[in-house]
C-alpha cells in the first residue's frame, strides 16, 4: 500500500521516429517540473490506454497503448547523479487491472468482432525508499517496432510520482 | 511488496541453436559486493524484448524448465534451482482462450504469474559462480534469446542521499 503525501501526475510526450528501418532504441528524457523538485520519491505508477486514455492537462495525444507500455524502459537518477533505477520495465508500476481475460472471437455476425484485451498488471507492488529525484536526469527508452505504426506517433506517457518535500514535510 | 532502493536489469544470452543446458549469470559491475532484496523474471508475453540487446526474451516454455541457481560470497548455494516462475509477478492474461479472428483459430495463452511474493534478506550474492539451468536443450536454432530478470539491491558502500559535491558528513 502507499501512503500518499504529496502526489505530481507527469505527462511525456513522445514521437517516436522511423529511421533507417532499424529497431534502434530511442530514448526520451523529462522535462523539469517545478514541483517534483528537492523532493524524496516514495512510488512511481504508470498507465496505458485501457487504465487511462485521457489527462487533463489539455494535449491531444492518446495515452501510449499496451504494445508501446510493454516495450518501453524507465531509468531514474538522483541528484547525485546515480541511477538508483536502471532499466526498469514499465510494467512494474502498472497496478490497476482492468481485464483480467484476453478474449477474440467472432460473433453470429461474421462483421462482429469482440476483441477485449487483458491489463498487464504487477501484483508485487514496489515502492521507494526516500531517494531524491532528479527528473531532468531521467529518461523512458522505448525499442519501437518498424512494422507497427502505433509506435510512430505522437502519444503520452502518463507517471504518478509519489513524493514528499525535503524542505516542507517531516518524512 | 518490495522496496525499491537500487535496481539493475540482466540478461543472460541463450545463443541461437545452443547445446547448452546451464547458463551462468555474467559479472555485473553495479552489483558487486551489494545485498539482494529481490528478483523479478519475465518471459515474452511480458516483456517481449530486452532494452540491453534488443534480443527477445523467452518464451513461456523455456520459463516454465528454468531453474535459478544463486551463490553468496561465502560459496553456499544459498537457492538452489529455484524454478524462475517463482520470480514472476506480472498478470497478462488469467485464462486460456482462443482466437478465432485469426485463420486457423490461434491459442491465447494464459499468464504464469507468482502470488506469495518472495523477498531476499540482504544476501550478497556473487553473479559469475550463480546460473541458470534448463531442462533438455531449449535453444532456438534461428534466434538469439534471452533471459531478463531484475534485481532489487541495496550497495552499503554508497550513499545515496549525499551529492557527489557534499563535503558535509
Amino acid at each position: 500500500m502507499k501512503p500518499i503525501i504529496r502526489k505530481e501526475t507527469v505527462i511525456l510526450t513522445v514521437k517516436p521516429v522511423l529511421d533507417n528501418l532499424t529497431n534502434t532504441i530511442q530514448s526520451f528524457r523529462f522535462k523539469d517540473n517545478e514541483n517534483l523538485r528537492n523532493v524524496k520519491l516514495w512510488g512511481v505508477q504508470a498507465y496505458y490506454n485501457t487504465i487511462v486514455p485521457f489527462n487533463l492537462t489539455g494535449t491531444k495525444f492518446e495515452t501510449v497503448n499496451k504494445k508501446v507500455f510493454v516495450k518501453t524502459f524507465l531509468t531514474l537518477y538522483d541528484i547525485s547523479n546515480i541511477d538508483f533505477l536502471n532499466k526498469a520495465p514499465l510494467p512494474i508500476f502498472q497496478t490497476i487491472e482492468n481485464g483480467m481475460v484476453e478474449l477474440r472471437q467472432t460473433g453470429q455476425n461474421p462483421e462482429w468482432i469482440n476483441s477485449v484485451e487483458s491489463t498487464i498488471c504487477e501484483k508485487d507492488f514496489k515502492f521507494f525508499a526516500g531517494q531524491k529525484l532528479d527528473l531532468q536526469n531521467s529518461f523512458v527508452e522505448l525499442i519501437p517496432d518498424i512494422g507497427d505504426d502505433t509506435f510512430f506517433k505522437s502519444q503520452n506517457y502518463i507517471f504518478d510520482f509519489y513524493y514528499s518535500r525535503i524542505d516542507l514535510d517531516k518524512i | 511488496m518490495k522496496r525499491i532502493v537500487k535496481h539493475e536489469l540482466i540478461e543472460v544470452l541463450i545463443p541461437a541453436g545452443s547445446q547448452a543446458t546451464r547458463f551462468m549469470i555474467p559479472d555485473q559491475q553495479n552489483l558487486r559486493n551489494t545485498q539482494i532484496w529481490g528478483i523479478q523474471f519475465y518471459f515474452d508475453k511480458i516483456i517481449p524484448l530486452s532494452i540491453i540487446s534488443q534480443k527477445p526474451v523467452i518464451d513461456k516454455i523455456v520459463f516454465q524448465r528454468s531453474f535459478l541457481t544463486l551463490q553468496a560470497y561465502s560459496g553456499r548455494e544459498f537457492l538452489k534451482q529455484s524454478p524462475i516462475p517463482l520470480f514472476q509477478t506480472i498478470e497478462n492474461n488469467l485464462v486460456t482462450s482462443i482466437d478465432f479472428i485469426q485463420v486457423p483459430p490461434v491459442i491465447i495463452e494464459c499468464t504464469e504469474q507468482e502470488k506469495d511474493f518472495k523477498n531476499f534478506v540482504g544476501q550478497k550474492i556473487n553473479y559469475p559462480k550463480s546460473y541458470i539451468d534448463t531442462v533438455g536443450i531449449l535453444s532456438d536454432p534461428r534466434l538469439d534469446k534471452v533471459f531478463l530478470f531484475s534485481v532489487y539491491y541495496t550497495d552499503l558502500n554508497e550513499k545515496f542521499e549525499q551529492t557527489s559535491f557534499d563535503n558535509k558528513k
